[in-house]
């Protein structure tokens, strides 16, 4: 012991004094000591001297050792006391003991003084060191508690038995307890019924081995809150023993909201794998991230085998080349949609629609694309254009049909088949007629692509009625779509694949109708491959079928005409008009009776005269011109009133109407010639005509002496106004009495002006003989809007040439009566003989009318 | 994440290693026994001492401390029995070797008359021995009791021996557990409470609310505990001592 041991001594004995301190010389303690006797002298002594022992008699005369005791233990409670004592009393011990004293010695034994003092003051260096490593306890474990205090998370310590010793403020809140309900209670308390017993399980087993190492291990679980609440938390729990324990520490964290967020993650990654679109998530250099269970599923990979794929190897080389700047603009504009194509395990190739976003993820750029499968919507797409060609295919089809002749149908017909075969990619395409086509059953059409033999032989029978499934289905106007031939609908029988050659593969029958009846149907055969066809496009070839119908039945139609020729001659034999079929030179080929009986030849004597023979020589220029027009095939027909010359020589007025008849190929074969006698009605007008010429020529004649005479202009326009009105006042009573009589006049009447071939040659025989009547000859000839009518020699050339107002005369006769007509229109004198003119030329247009114009 | 086992290993470890009684309200308050130090146990006959004594053994070899037991009234198969009655099995610790009765009751006929026949020297040899014949590697002693090896004894004597054994036994650091009857205690003025480091007092009262008998707890001393001020009371029940009342706890070092 080096230091000095400070040793306060209280004994009023000093004799007892001297042997304390005897004591502790024989046992080599240093030390200085201090006697007091009194307890004013103690308390001083005690400050002052500031001792590191006391050694104190019991019994004083003025004081007493427990008083000191009390005093210094209150005071200096680390200092040790010592009682040395003679005699104690009953209790002293526990008494002593209890008030803090550090041990008592026997005066009488007073040797033991020395161990006494060596074993008080090693406890008290024992004490100081435990109180320092308390304090440094305490202050470790401050720093700790604050730490644990300020821990967001919930730390709760049990002992071995799973009582809390210890929680912190974070566990009283997640758990809603406060510390005094918390502490010595089970850790059960704060679990949900359910997992205690397996709780008490599993710590009993960890307990038994203690090898088990469960330190740091994050375990899932529920807690049970105060309110009866369950939540999920996460629990690491740490356990060390020390002798005599086991102890836990349990660091809880509330993950509510992280399992909320799990959760959502959880059925946003489902909702993702449940999508039917392929989620990608890659990086700009092609690298996948992420991929939905659809994108490599639907591209026949497993995600490890998919997520080693570049996208570059995935999209197929068309698209390849655009990735880069694709990526260029998808950085630039954040979103974009993109047509594409990727390849399959297998190689096969999807067509896909990439709806592709920027995002960032982790500072880095990255592609999130939905991509869609749009193979359906290419098919579609296809299928619509197919569908449109086809259309289109039909429309074309059905507008070559349209006023086709008779004898192209076939060809056509022939065409449309190879055109529709080619386009349906089938092996033969045919037409069949049945029992309704007449003369022609059978397949009478066909194309085939030249990998199958001709039907137009093997079938030109039909055995319609060997099938009836199939007869029934035709009779109903029922189109018969068999996509594979091998499976036959039940009932189609056996008969129908008798006749079908075993390697057809699939048939399309769409029947042939016209006029509610069944003529027969449009086949198509495949023996290549089976043909699908949509229901639309079916239908469409039923509509083909009908406009092959209708054409092959006008056709029918015409050459039945023919084939009823022996009607037509009937009608021929016993018209009561005339009526000749001649050749195109204009020899009479054959001529009905009527004829014969009008011009007293007999039909042989007929055939050997050309027309011209049985014309009268003033209208032969007329009807020859008219006659070589038709036979050119400039017109389809004329007609003519002329002067016929019987064989006995007589005349007879007959109006002529001749209508070509064009071969096959259009050109002009026959002319069919009808002579209606018209004699009667010649005559009359020709009486007619006679008084009106006498009095027209009355009128012009006494009109001439007034456009004669050298009137100034002024007079001269008085007079011709006056000459018109006068010309119309007189004559036109007379033209339309004419018209009435002749029934010219029902369009006047009726106002509803539907001019006719008719009406129009009237006007201009009118014309001819109101001019015949002034001595002036005509010619006329049609033009396309109506007449040219010329005027061949003048009556008052000499008065006219000098005095224009002459031909005024004729001008208003052409005009003036043109508006007695029906027709709107003109009529223009372009020529003048007065000018110095051949003729008068007047060029007459009507208004183009239908059915004449 | 805290390291919490590293921090609380540190504290535990700064704090004074503790042995668990057994007697599970007071090791709340007091952490056990400290270790490597010498507790005396006195009381009356039938407050419950060598239940205690028994205990305190069953803890320890639950604790995997191996134990001695040193038995100076009863014979083993009796502490057997009587653990048994707590369900304590003391007889596997045994077995495996957790647990060593030393049975000195039978020989006490013959150390009383080797004290007699022989000197002084001899009987302060007896509390040597207790401490010298101990197994390989004892980590806890338990002596019940020492009463019977203080016949003839001067309190200073007394006093001196039994100061050498807690000596000694802090010495081979053994935890020790030292019984002794009250009035042996008393005959000596209790002057061993003031050697051992810590000191239990058994006894019996009236309480005088229900006019019941009931056992209470002293636990005078224990060095660099906090001890409670109060008595604590208990009960012998199914599972040894039990304290009804636990107390509050103060630092009174």
């Amino acid at each position: 012991m080096n230091k000095q041991l400070r040793v306060l001594i209280l004994e009023d004995n000093d004799v007892d004094a001297e042997l304390m301190e005897r004591e502790l010389k024989k046992a080599n303690i240093t030390f200085q000591s201090k006697r007091v006797g009194t307890g004013e002298t103690f308390q001083k002594e005690l400050k002052d001297f500031s001792p590191d022992i006391i050694l104190a008699d019991y019994t004083l005369p003025a004081f007493d050792g427990c008083s000191a005791l009390k005093i210094a233990k209150e005071r200096y409670p680390d200092v040790p006391f010592i009682f040395v004592s003679g005699t104690i009393g009953e209790d002293f011990a526990i008494e002593s003991l209890k008030s803090g004293a550090t041990d008592y010695v026997i005066k009488d034994r007073i040797s033991r003084l020395a161990p006494a003092v060596h074993r008080a003051l090693s406890e008290v260096e024992e004490r100081i060191e435990y109180r320092r490593a308390e304090r440094a306890l305490r202050e470790s474990e401050a720093r700790f508690r604050s730490l644990v205090e300020s821990a967001n998370d919930a730390i709760i310590l049990t002992d071995g038995s799973g009582s809390i010793i210890s929680c912190n403020k974070s566990a009283q809140r997640i758990f809603g307890y406060s510390a005094g309900e918390m502490l010595g209670k089970s850790i059960l308390h704060i679990m949900p019924e359910r997992y205690r017993s397996d709780h008490q399980m599993k710590m009993e087993y960890i307990c038994s081995n203690s090898k088990l190492g469960i330190n740091g291990k994050t375990i899932e679980s529920y807690g049970l809150r105060k309110d009866g609440s369950e939540f999920p938390l996460e629990i690491s729990i740490a356990t060390w023993g020390i002798e005599g324990g086991t102890f836990y520490s349990a660091i809880v964290r509330d993950i509510t909201e992280r399992k909320k967020d799990e959760e959502e993650l959880k059925i946003k990654a489902q909702l993702l794998d449940d999508s039917t679109d392929s989620v990608f998530v890659h990086d700009l250099d092609g690298n996948f991230i992420y991929l939905n269970e659809s994108a490599y599923k639907s591209r026949g990979f497993d995600k490890g085998e998919m997520m080693c794929i570049n996208l570059h190897e995935l999209v197929t080389p068309e698209y390849e080349r655009l990735l880069k700047s694709r990526f260029k603009a998808l950085v630039e504009k954040g979103e974009g949609t993109f047509e594409s194509a990727h390849f399959r395990k297998d190689r096969s190739v999807i067509p896909v629609e990439s709806h592709a976003r920027i995002i960032e993820s982790g500072g880095k750029k990255l592609v999130l694309s939905i991509i869609r499968d749009i193979t359906e919507r290419k098919r579609a797409d296809q299928a619509l254009q197919y569908r449109l060609d086809f259309e289109k295919l039909i429309t074309s089809i059905s507008t070559n049909f349209i006023n086709m002749a008779s004898d192209k149908i076939d060809e056509e017909i022939n065409h449309a088949l190879a055109i529709i075969g080619e386009f349906t990619d089938v092996d033969r395409s045919y037409v069949l007629l049945g029992p309704a086509g007449g003369a022609r059953t059978g397949v009478t059409h066909e194309w085939n692509s030249g990998t199958i033999g001709s039907h137009l032989q093997e079938l030109k029978e039909v055995p319609f009625e060997s099938s009836p499934w199939f007869v029934e289905k035709m009779k109903n106007h029922e189109t018969i779509y068999i996509p594979s031939f091998t499976d036959l609908p039940p009932g189609a029988g056996i008969e129908l694949s008798k006749y079908q050659d075993t390697r057809i593969k699939s048939i399309i029958v769409a029947p042939m109708v016209y006029g509610g009846v069944l003529f027969g149907y449009l086949g198509l055969t495949s023996v290549r491959k089976e043909i699908t066809l949509a229901e639309d496009l079916i239908a469409l070839l039923k509509i083909v079928g009908e406009i092959f119908m209708s054409a092959l039945v006008r056709k029918m139609a015409e050459e039945a005409i023919w084939e009823s020729e022996t009607r037509f001659r009937a009608i021929f034999e016993n018209a009561a008009i005339g009526m000749a079929l001649m050749n195109i030179e204009g020899h009479t080929i054959v001529s009905n009776p009527a004829l014969q009986e009008m011009l007293r030849y007999t039909g042989e004597e007929l055939r050997s005269i050309v027309f011209t023979g049985l014309t009268h020589p003033d209208d032969m220029p007329a009807d020859t011109g008219m006659f070589k027009d038709l036979m050119a095939g400039e017109r389809d027909n004329y007609q003519i009133e002329k002067r016929y010359i019987r064989k006995d020589g007589s005349q007879f007025w007959g109006r002529l109407t001749v209508s070509l008849v064009r071969g096959d190929g259009g050109e002009p074969q026959f002319g069919i010639g009808m002579v209606e006698d018209i004699t009667e009605r010649k005559r009359a007008e020709e009486l007619l005509k006679e008084k009106a010429r006498a009095e027209l020529y009355g009128f012009i004649v006494s009109a001439l002496p007034v456009f004669a005479s050298g009137v100034p202009s002024q007079v001269r326009n008085t007079l011709v106004k006056n000459f018109a009105e006068r010309f119309e006042k007189n004559i036109m009573p007379r033209f339309e009495e004419e018209m009435r009589r002749y029934d010219h006049d029902r369009n006047i009447s009726s106002g509803a002006i539907e001019a006719e071939q008719g009406d129009l040659d009237f006007f201009v025989s009118w014309l001819i003989g109101m001019f015949s009547n002034l001595g002036i000859r005509t010619r006329t000839a049609p033009q396309a809007t109506g007449r040219v009518f010329e005027l061949l020699n003048c009556p008052w050339k000499g008065e006219a040439s000098g005095n224009p107002i002459f031909c005024f005369i004729c001008r208003t006769i052409m005009r003036r009566s043109l508006t007695w007509t029906p027709f709107k229109g003109s009529a223009d004198q372009k020529s003048s003989i007065a000018n110095g003119s051949q003729v008068c030329r007047f060029e007459i247009h009507v208004k183009c009318y239908e059915n004449y114009c | 994440m805290l390291n919490i086992q590293g921090i609380y290993g540190g504290i535990i470890k700064i704090m004074m290693e503790r042995i668990k009684t057994g007697i599970l309200e007071l090791d709340k308050i007091l952490g056990g026994f400290p270790a490597g130090k010498t507790v005396l146990v006195t009381g009356d006959p039938g407050t419950g001492k060598t239940i205690f004594g028994l205990q305190f053994a069953n803890a320890c070899c639950a604790q995997g401390l191996r134990t001695a037991y040193i038995s100076t009234e009863e014979n083993a198969g009796d502490l057997h029995l009587q653990g048994k009655s707590f369900g304590w099995d003391l007889e596997t610790f045994e077995k495996n070797g957790a647990l060593k009765f030393m049975d000195l009751a039978g020989n006490r006929a013959v150390e009383i008359k080797t004290a007699l026949s022989i000197s002084m020297e001899a009987v302060k040899g007896n509390f040597t021995e207790l401490a010298d014949h101990l197994p390989e590697g004892t980590g806890v002693l338990i002596i019940d009791s020492l009463g019977s090896h203080t016949a003839n004894l001067s309190p200073y004597e007394f006093r001196d021996r039994f100061d050498l054994l807690v000596h000694n036994l802090d010495k081979m650091g053994i935890t020790a557990m030292v019984i002794l009857d009250s009035i042996t205690s008393k005959e000596f003025n209790d002057i061993a409470l003031f050697s051992a480091y810590g000191a239990i007092q058994l006894m019996k009262r009236e309480n005088p609310y229900t006019d019941r008998r009931e056992r209470v707890m002293d636990i005078v001393k224990m060095r660099n505990t906090k001890t409670p001020i109060q008595l604590l009371t208990f009960e012998i029940g199914l599972r040894g001592i039990e304290l009804t009342s636990p107390g509050e706890v103060s630092d009174t070092q």
